[in-house]
């Protein structure tokens, strides 16, 4: 279950969108973002909307998958729509005690909330089409500096320490569940002891292999921050060069309009 | 060479509690009298403050808010991208650093068992984090402070003050844990 949410992220796929280079969708994240805070008026958010499903369908994932993503907010979009309905506007339809719904609060919490749901499915759309160590690897070459260098090394071992916590943690949850514990007949305060019992020896023991894998690397060599050479190897194509100009046009209309 | 290994061992130490928080992110843990569920993720945010120096601590929250930036799905709920922190609550987020740092750099003044660090985080951590994103809430809507105030803290409190015992708790019992198997990541090197 938890595996399942993390790793099952990225969807594997073959489209045109996931042959780009990490770092282009990177680029073209940030680009998006300026779009749709750019956008103020109803003629930029249907351009934005218009170039965000241009892509969406560049990437062969079916809608569902975005609507899914975008929906885990739904709370929030309604309570968005309700606090502009009743908050903003001056032609109301009715009155009722204190509440005054307008159709001009309507709309712009309509606005609002078309503009979150783009913000999220742009953040899905490089997540379901770029892997973690893609990403990863794109924040390394496109910042190279020493820290970035270390905050990538930080963010791919934790990206790997994540799944080893995980199986951690399921190997002690079964080990204890066969000593006879039980978390639904237990009392409130006897369940959170019980869930120190699993997280303190799962932390103990990454903790161990952590320290192993540590002495494995310094044996072969590798030194925090120094320069080195990498396996992976990412390539600039003119495609890449043909969506990074799409976007900045579109955001140079979007910034006309 | 000695000044090397520690730097690597430091920067695992965040990494390993970098994903640790990133795990917890997706823990959620139901309670009967509440509404909302228990997410482990304050938990180890306390943890790490508690756990780490103060340097290590803000280090791996603010590559976590990184990594949640760029894309990676790690808040709550498996939410990403600069739309979390437009969002009413997305001002805890920031408090968790602001609180992290703080209460990491005062527990050197405190000794280090149970009272004071219930002290540190209770006392301490949740007035800041409640009041910044109370803060954050009330400019994002534009609503009197108060009415994000109540909005936003007074249905958390309990879960919170449950959240920041078991921290102090897993905390104790990690010092503990670690000193016994000599695994401590802060060790002497021979």
């Amino acid at each position: 279950m938890m595996k399942k949410l993390w790793l099952g992220r990225y969807i594997d796929g073959s489209s045109v969108y996931h042959a780009f280079d990490p770092r282009s969708k990177l680029v073209m994240m940030v680009l998006n973002l300026l779009m749709i805070i750019c956008t103020v008026n109803w003629e930029q958010l249907l351009c934005v909307t218009l170039f965000t499903f241009s892509l969406l369908c560049l990437s062969k994932i079916p809608f569902s998958f975005y609507l899914r993503q975008a929906m885990f907010l739904k709370y929030m979009y309604f309570f968005f729509l309700m606090f502009f309905t009743l908050t903003e506007g001056t032609t109301f339809l009715l009155k009722i005690g204190i509440f005054r719904v307008s159709l001009d609060g309507l709309w712009i919490g309509a606005f609002y909330v078309t503009k979150m749901m783009l913000f999220v499915i742009l953040g899905a759309l490089l997540t379901f089409t770029t892997s973690p160590g893609e990403i990863v690897a794109g924040v390394r070459t496109l910042f190279k500096s020493p820290s970035i260098e270390r905050f990538a090394f930080m963010a791919g071992l934790s990206i790997r320490l994540i799944p080893m916590i995980l199986e951690e943690v399921k190997l002690i949850y079964n080990a204890q569940q066969s000593r006879g514990l039980d978390f639904s007949e237990l009392r409130l305060q006897d369940k959170f002891k019980k869930l120190l019992s699993i997280i303190i020896p799962a932390i103990s023991n990454t903790v161990k292999r952590l320290m192993m894998m540590i002495e494995a690397m310094e044996c072969r060599g590798y030194v925090v921050g120094e320069q080195r050479t990498s396996i992976y190897r990412l390539q600039f194509r003119m495609r890449d060069v043909c969506l990074l100009v799409y976007g900045i046009l579109v955001l140079a209309i979007v910034i006309l309009l | 060479m000695r000044k090397e290994m520690m730097k690597i061992r430091e920067i695992t130490s965040i990494a390993l509690c970098l994903a640790m928080l990133c795990v917890s992110s997706y823990v959620s843990i139901p309670l009967p009298f509440m509404t909302t569920p228990i997410t482990a993720q304050t938990i180890m945010i306390n943890t790490i403050a508690l756990w780490l120096t103060p340097a290590q601590a803000m280090t791996t929250m603010g590559a976590y808010l990184i990594l949640g930036l760029i894309g990676f799905p790690v808040f709550a709920g498996g939410s990403s991208g600069i739309s979390v922190f437009l969002r009413p609550t997305g001002g805890f987020l920031i408090a968790f650093f602001i609180s992290v740092g703080v209460i990491s750099g005062l527990k050197k003044r405190f000794p280090q068992k149970l009272g004071s660090n219930i002290f540190l985080t209770v006392g301490i951590g949740m007035p800041i984090v409640y009041f910044v994103g109370a803060f954050w809430m009330s400019i994002l809507m534009e609503i009197d402070f108060v009415v994000a105030f109540q909005l936003s803290v007074y249905p958390f409190i309990v879960g919170d003050l449950l959240k920041c015992l078991i921290a102090c708790r897993l905390v104790e019992r990690l010092n503990g844990t670690m000193k016994q198997r000599s695994v401590f990541i802060k060790r002497k090197l021979v």
